[in-house]
């Protein structure tokens, strides 16, 4: 099991390796001139036009603009979860552009926490399963993966229902559940797709607290918000429209 | 609609095929064949048999395979029930608007799948006779409406039984979170902790098979049923052609060579080969075998006795007779006497034979006649046992020009006239016949393994003293025929294990895809957290594999306890390792199926886009 961790390279010594040791001059994100089409039927649509950018170790960057801008699409370039059509991603050092699936799939699990505006979670896993789940994957003992997720939960409020099911979660809770099982594995980069939307006053205001926290921790976070309230939070904010950048600091 | 027709269509070809040989009791006897004695003895019993419980489980399958997408399209019309119960539309209503719906699709998709299984079935008849195989295309009314009204039973009865359910629920609860109808929200009590430890694959697999617990129930019946026609079939299919051909070899004999008139010889063959051949018949108009000329005294032969590589000399006399059967009496379990019998007749051989001296070892049920008891007791074949007897040994056998009644002492299983002869003593039969004791038609002759030709060289020169009239053939190319024929039967139920092996590869690739649509987020999910593709390839993997080795070791059970019921009593069982040899290569044929089934659906997952998400 030890083995498999340190093959995948979720040990905290290896991340701060290539963090310290692969990026210069503290630069994490670095984008250059990424575009990325969708081929839907007979028609190529734009959502990323010609795009670079650079985002730094400990930054808290708010993406925003409006809906159908492009913010999802580059989450997901630079999470790996998808490939540009032109240009280079270069994320810890690493040209996830040129990943093969499996190396991207692993470099996910290592460097990245998501959550997305769905909240996604594993519906035949419980609360707590679903926050072990990355954990599992990397290999981590079973009892220390039964221990982070508890703590976990407890933060977020649902430790009395970790036993649930999503379909038995409301939408806040779903949310609340995600956002812990994006940090459960300590990833040092959060992506974050509209964690807000449609959620109740309590849940929104936990999810900033969250992030302020994630902040001080020195986390490198990325955030696509309409959530005014957690714009401020940012270090850096920067505005898309039409698949561009359009402003920002 | 298609699926039910689909089904349909396989159940149609597999009814229609089972009547090629007449070989099931569900379907009455059309036979218009020359020979009507053709294969009808107790042989085709058990094969029969085997048939019966193929139609029986065709059936099940077919019902099981409708009640599940009858039941899966009426759960998928959850919401729009939901919808018209919000709207205040009658309970009453609603069940004559769906349970019609599902009707129409039932109706549609059997006289569809009706179509398709008989052109199918017209097509491999087609072929099967351009390759010499008899096959005949016959239409079967009272099986096919038996298979609508049990697959419109189990379609209705299932789609109201969703409709029960829903109809118990309130608006709001069918409503809420659209829960898929088969998953389970409670607790999992019986999910040990260690779990884990068997790894994150199999524990995922254990955990997806336990949430969609409905989904699972309906596969695992599914391949129950078809592991168990597989093993069912594949063991009966066996266990018969091991125990036909050893009946059907002790009968014959290998190497037998048969001296007598050639008239007489070919009337012989002839009649052996009646067990295999419906369009040969040989009857007393054809040949007189007690006629003079087709008699012999041994006694100018006997220099036979000389030869040293013959084992067995066995004289024999065939001759046909009217017979009849005699009523008889016999007691049921209540003491109640009753009549048995219908005073049958007939024209069949009858050997005159001398049990010390056989050249072949029939299976012999009972016992056989004894020095002292030849004079009133014989032998009948197995033909003549099963069809023109109802208890042959409560029962007697006459020799209707003779006045001279028989007890029947044994049945001997055999392909001579395709089990309608009857054995007597030689002496006995030639007393009868009023033909002189040294007399006879018939000289088998066994000689030692491997000196055949050799044993012919020397008898030929002897058997001269005969005339020219007479021969000394070989009888095994003869005897290979009926052998041949039982490899053709055995080629049928192959077709039927091919058809339904078909059948399983496309249901579990149906069970992998189907349950696809509800899992796909929850793997593209994973996929997202760094799972890579090989972990959902072992999860599917794992999820088949545990319903296939659950299935096939309970069909395991279930086909023993059905083959032993229906099959074993009168058969000779192979070795024991031969069932589960068998059923390993069952469940080794299904995990190789599961790992085929699931590429196109891994390609189809690899290509799913995460934006989606």
């Amino acid at each position: 099991m030890e083995k498999n961790k340190d093959k995948l390279g979720c040990s905290p010594k290896n991340k701060q390796n290539e963090e310290d040791g692969e990026n210069t001059g503290g630069v994490l994100i670095k984008l250059s001139d990424v575009t990325k089409d969708y081929e839907i039927g007979e028609y190529i649509v734009r959502a990323v036009d010609n795009v670079s950018l650079r985002i730094n170790k400990g930054q808290l960057v708010a993406l925003k603009g409006p809906s159908g801008a492009g913010k999802t699409t580059l989450l997901n370039l630079i999470g790996g979860l998808d490939k540009p059509t032109k240009g280079r991603v270069m994320s810890f050092g690493l040209n996830i552009s040129e990943m093969d699936e499996k190396s991207l799939a692993i470099f996910r699990l290592v460097h990245t926490g998501f959550i997305f505006q769905n909240y996604n979670l594993i519906s035949t896993l419980s609360a707590e399963e679903n926050v072990m789940f990355p954990m599992d994957l990397c290999g981590h003992p079973l009892e220390r993966q039964r221990k982070v997720a508890v703590a976990l939960l407890r933060d977020v409020g649902l430790e009395e229902r970790r036993e649930h099911l999503p379909i038995q979660l409301s939408a806040g809770e779903q949310q609340r559940v995600a956002i812990a099982r994006a940090i459960s594995n300590d990833p040092p980069l959060i992506l974050a797709d509209e964690p807000t939307a449609n959620l109740d006053q309590e849940t929104v205001n936990l999810i900033r607290v969250f992030f302020t926290r994630l902040k001080e921790l020195q986390k490198t976070i990325i955030i696509a918000t309409h959530d005014d309230l957690l714009i401020e939070l940012a270090d850096r904010v920067i505005t898309f429209g039409d698949g561009t950048i359009v402003g920002g600091s | 609609m298609f699926t039910i027709g689909a089904i349909i269509a396989v159940s149609t070809f597999l009814i229609l095929f089972s009547t090629s040989y007449d070989l099931s009791i569900f379907i009455p006897t059309q036979r218009n064949y020359l020979n009507p004695y053709f294969f009808l003895g107790a042989i085709h019993e058990l094969y029969s048999d085997l048939a019966s419980i193929l139609i029986v489980l065709i059936f099940l399958i077919s019902i099981v395979f409708i009640a599940i997408i009858s039941y899966a399209f009426t759960s998928s019309q959850k919401k729009d029930i939901s919808i018209m119960k919000a709207f205040g539309t009658l309970p009453g209503r609603i069940y004559k608007f769906y349970l019609s719906e599902v009707f129409f699709i039932f109706l549609i998709g059997f006289l569809l799948g009706v179509i398709l299984g008989l052109s199918f079935y017209y097509i491999f008849t087609s072929i099967m006779t351009f390759l010499d195989f008899s096959i005949t295309f016959e239409f079967n009314t009272l099986l096919l409406s038996i298979l609508f009204i049990l697959g419109c039973f189990s379609s209705l009865f299932t789609s109201a039984i969703f409709l029960e359910r829903i109809g118990k629920k309130s608006i709001i609860q069918t409503f809420s979170k659209d829960v898929p109808y088969h998953f389970c929200v409670e607790k999992l009590k019986y999910i040990p902790k260690w779990l884990s430890l068997l790894g994150k694959n199999v524990k995922f697999s254990i955990l997806n098979i336990k949430r969609r617990k409905g989904k699972f129930k309906q596969y695992f019946l599914i391949f129950l049923i078809i592991s168990m026609i597989i093993f069912t079939v594949g063991l009966g299919t066996l266990v018969l052609r091991n125990t036909s051909k050893t009946w059907i070899n002790k009968a014959q004999g290998e190497d037998i060579l048969v001296i007598g008139h050639k008239n007489v010889v070919f009337a012989y063959a002839g009649m052996y080969s009646m067990f295999s051949n419906p369009n040969l018949l040989i009857h007393q108009y054809q040949i007189d075998l007690t006629d003079g000329s087709y008699l012999f005294n041994y006694s100018e032969i006997s220099e036979l006795e000389t030869i040293p590589s013959l084992l067995q000399i066995d004289r024999r006399l065939l001759s046909f007779c009217n017979l009849q059967e005699i009523q008889g009496i016999a007691g049921d379990e209540n003491a109640e006497i009753r009549t048995i019998g219908e005073n049958r007749f007939g024209n069949f051989p009858v050997m005159g034979l001398n049990l010390f001296s056989l050249s072949q070892f029939y299976e012999l049920e009972g016992y056989p006649f004894t020095t002292e008891n030849a004079n009133y007791t014989m032998i009948i074949g197995d033909g003549l046992a099963n069809t023109f007897f109802e208890e042959p040994f409560n029962q007697r056998l006459q020799f209707i020009d003779y006045g001279v009644q028989f007890f029947i002492s044994g049945i001997f299983i055999d392909t001579l006239y395709s089990g309608f002869a009857s054995y007597m003593g030689l002496s006995q039969f030639q007393t009868l016949l009023e033909i002189p004791s040294d007399n006879i038609n018939l000289l088998l002759l066994k000689p030692i393994p491997n000196t055949l030709e050799y044993s012919i060289s020397q008898i030929l020169p002897i058997i001269r003293n005969l005339g020219n009239q007479f021969v000394c053939i070989n009888f095994e190319t003869i005897f290979s025929e009926n052998s041949d024929f039982i490899d053709k039967l055995t080629l049928y139920n192959l077709s039927v294990i091919s058809l339904m092996a078909l059948v399983s590869l496309l249901s579990l690739y149906n069970f992998q895809k189907g349950d696809l649509t509800d899992k796909i987020k929850d793997f593209r999910i994973m996929r997202a957290l760094g799972s890579p593709l090989k972990n959902i390839r072992r999860i599917l993997f794992f999820e088949g594999l545990f319903i296939l080795i659950s299935a096939t070791l309970l069909s395991f059970a279930g086909g023993m306890i059905v083959n032993s019921l229906f099959l074993f009593e009168n058969v000779i069982l192979p070795p024991l390792y031969v069932p589960f040899l068998l059923s390993g290569i069952i469940m080794v044929f299904y995990i190789g199926l599961n790992s085929l089934t699931i590429l196109p659906i891994i390609k189809k997952i690899q290509q799913e886009k995460f934006n989606e998400l």
